[in-house]
């Protein structure tokens, strides 16, 4: 006995595609949102003058980030499939350059 | 696929095909090409030091040439020489070897390899301006920032250009190997020599833009007065050391792991079995290229940067010794009961393995930081680092010459020439550099243009330059030999070793321009050996036979590096000649930006080759074959 799998109409397909790109959409634009609105929090606490110079410093670091995340992972689709060795790439790239800053930083500096 | 309305191009023929190719197998021959140019260039320059040293006190040339001559020696071997020559390999090679019809970007690709050439020659322009480089090919501030010296511009610019040129091969054979493949293929079934060729991209693609950016600071130092390296005006000359020494440490394995790639390629074939630890082997070629990026301080041991910062880099420095250890046993093993014939590639292969080793041993004596206050600066550290380069690289190039000779050009190097060759370069390459080891422990220092009698160094100088000339004669019989074999009418055929174990043995001689008619089918690790075994006379396939896309030929690439070229010319020559200088590099530049926008401008979708042509060259080989 073969077993019939259910057979998605062409409309059907249209209708997921097109919710599929509605929810992406609504991802861009909430995370587009969220990061002006990370960027207003980072220029108002330096603005504000509520932290001491070393800990703004920290916090804009955690925030930068923090937005380097986003938008890798919500707006250039790093989320996606297909991406490990971007990933791999990209990690590689920051280990090399961390550890030449930090020697650098030690050394020189 | 229907009819389409892009037809064939009219095909160009001569020199004109040359220089507009996209073709990687025509590219990989012209980086091939250029890179025994220059490796002349080098040998002539080397010689000329060797014969300097012969004896105490010599006249031949004087301190400021022989300045100029270690300078360009160093910097042509390795840029212009090496380099090229494995990216030659490359091109050749890895797009047949998993199974693709081109590279990934074709005009990048041809892009790439008109800068490193226009670069070089830049470079080499410098001496008929009388003015070669002469700062060492490692070209330390302050020394390389002294204004008279218009030499040092010809290095930051020439290299800066042909260094251009090998970042796009890097980012092209990355993209290349990752997207490429043939269906079957996965990562861990792609001959050796791929997976060399992926790592030591991905080292350039890490490794150059800090090249890039010290170049840049050298030349805004000399030609636009910035003041970097001058601490006068509050810049710091270890800058550029460390900058240097980032990049040129993995330079390096860059070098060396297409090398390992190609001796990993012929010690299976000639040893008839299966490479011994293949995984080991790719998880060492990672561990090497990844550790390389932590040992560039050892180059600065002497430096004064603290004990700690000396310790943590020679750990790590010791560390590498242990993933090329592997590596070594792992050939041995390879060669262990295989059905081993000697064929000149085999020899190089096999010659390698000791050679190689004593240069990795002298590799972990330096790496001790207190003893390398003893050893710095010194005859050992040359000595140390041909019998690494000698040793590895260039055996490796020699064993790749004759491997690949007859997948380039359809005919094959003469074997009882090459074993000359190999003999007199063999004991030649032994007899310049094991003396050296010896002068340097009794101290000779390096970069010395001569020295005085009666320190017991005459022998030591005498015997390495002999073996120099040794290795000079082996030069020219290799010459000859290229020569004798592109004139000859003798075409090999498919398979010409009778025991290749990857795809690029299974196409014909000469490779058509689109490799595969179709697509193989790869079944495993060697997929032709697997096939042979299983008693078929060639691999199976993945796709109907049908039309194949190509790019076009385009002159662009040519166009864009003659451009740049002519602005770094401008650029030197504006200090000495002003405004015609000036006007030589903006016509330069101007071309250089009008070809990119005719690049970006014109849509250039390529043509495709008709499926009935494609038949009819099937049915040609297969009456050839029957034959």
């Amino acid at each position: 006995m073969e077993k019939h799998e259910p057979q998605l109409t062409r409309n059907q397909v249209e209708l997921e595609l097109k919710a599929d790109r509605s929810r992406e959409m609504q991802l861009q634009l909430t995370s587009f949102a969220l990061m002006i609105f990370l960027t207003l929090i980072a220029f108002g606490a330096v603005m504000a003058e509520l932290m001491p110079h070393w800990a703004a410093g920290g916090f804009l670091i955690i925030m930068a980030i923090v937005q380097v995340y986003l938008q890798l992972y919500m707006f250039m689709h790093m989320n996606n499939k297909g991406n490990t060795w971007i990933k791999v790439m990209m990690a590689l790239g920051i280990f090399v350059a961390l550890t030449i800053v930090a020697t650098l930083r030690l050394l020189i500096w | 696929m229907g009819t389409h309305t892009m037809g064939m191009p009219k095909k160009k023929t001569g020199i004109m095909d040359w220089l507009t190719t996209v073709d990687h197998k025509k590219i990989g021959v012209l980086y091939i090409i250029s890179g025994l140019f220059f490796l002349l260039v080098g040998g002539v320059e080397a010689l000329m030091i060797r014969f300097q040293l012969i004896k105490p006190m010599n006249d031949f040339v004087s301190g400021e040439l022989f300045n100029q001559l270690i300078t360009m020696h160093g910097t042509t071997m390795i840029f212009l020489a090496a380099m090229p020559m494995l990216i030659g390999y490359m091109n050749a090679a890895v797009p047949l070897q998993i199974g693709a019809r081109d590279v990934a970007f074709p005009f990048l690709n041809a892009l790439g390899f008109w800068l490193f050439f226009f670069g070089g020659v830049l470079l080499n322009l410098s001496w008929f301006f009388g003015a070669a480089p002469n700062a060492g090919w490692t070209a330390y501030a302050p020394l390389s920032t002294v204004p008279e010296s218009l030499g040092v511009d010809f290095y930051s610019l020439g290299l800066q250009i042909s260094g251009f040129g090998t970042l796009m091969g890097g980012i092209n054979f990355l993209v290349t190997i990752l997207n490429m493949r043939a269906p079957g293929m996965k990562l861990m079934r792609m001959p050796l020599f791929t997976w060399t060729a992926f790592v030591a991209s991905a080292l350039i693609v890490f490794a150059f833009p800090p090249l890039t950016v010290g170049l840049f600071l050298l030349t805004f130092e000399r030609l636009f007065g910035a003041h970097f390296f001058d601490p006068a005006a509050g810049g710091n000359i270890v800058i550029w050391e460390h900058l240097f020494w980032i990049f040129g440490h993995p330079e390096v394995y860059i070098l060396i792991l297409p090398a390992f790639g190609i001796f990993s390629e012929i010690i299976p074939t000639f040893a008839r079995k299966r490479l011994f630890g293949y995984t080991t082997m790719v998880f060492a070629t990672m561990l090497i290229g990844f550790l390389g990026f932590m040992v560039w301080v050892h180059h600065m041991f002497t430096v004064g940067l603290g004990p700690v910062a000396n310790a943590i880099f020679a750990v790590a420095t010791m560390a590498i010794a242990v993933p090329t250890g592997v590596k070594i046993f792992n050939w041995l093993f390879t060669l262990w009961g295989g059905k081993l014939t000697f064929p000149v590639a085999m020899l190089y292969s096999v010659a390698f393995i000791p050679s190689f080793l004593v240069g990795g041993m002298t590799g972990v004596m330096l790496s001790v930081a207190p003893a390398d206050y003893q050893y710095h600066d010194s005859y050992f550290v040359v000595a140390h680092f041909h019998y690494v380069i000698v040793g590895g690289v260039v055996f490796g190039l020699f064993a790749g010459l004759y491997y690949w000779f007859p997948l380039m050009f359809g005919k094959q190097l003469n074997e009882f020439w090459g074993k000359i060759q190999f003999w007199l370069f063999f004991i030649g390459f032994h007899l310049t550099f094991f003396p050296q080891h010896i002068l340097g422990l009794t101290g000779m220092p390096r970069r010395v243009f001569t020295y005085l009698p009666n320190q017991g160094w005459e022998t030591m100088n005498l015997l390495s330059s002999i073996g120099a000339a040794f290795m000079g004669v082996s030069t020219i019989v290799l010459v000859v030999s290229i020569v004798a074999a592109l004139m000859s009418k003798e075409y090999v055929k498919r398979d010409v070793w009778g025991d290749g174990r990857t795809l690029e043995w299974t196409l014909p001689v000469p490779t058509p321009e689109y490799n595969f008619a179709q697509i193989p089918l790869v079944k495993g690790l060697d997929t032709y050996w697997l096939e042979k075994m299983a008693g078929n006379k060639t691999v199976s396939v993945s796709e109907e036979v049908g039309d194949i896309h190509m790019p076009n030929n385009s002159i662009l690439p040519f166009v864009m590096s003659v451009g740049l070229f002519l602005a770094g010319l401008g650029f030197i020559l504006r200090l000495d000649y002003g405004t015609v200088g000036l006007i030589i590099a903006l016509i330069g530049l101007a071309m250089t930006l009008f070809a990119m926008f005719l690049r970006s401008w014109i849509d250039d979708e390529g043509y495709y080759i008709p499926k009935a042509e494609i038949e009819k060259d099937l049915r040609l080989e297969a009456e050839k074959e029957a034959k």
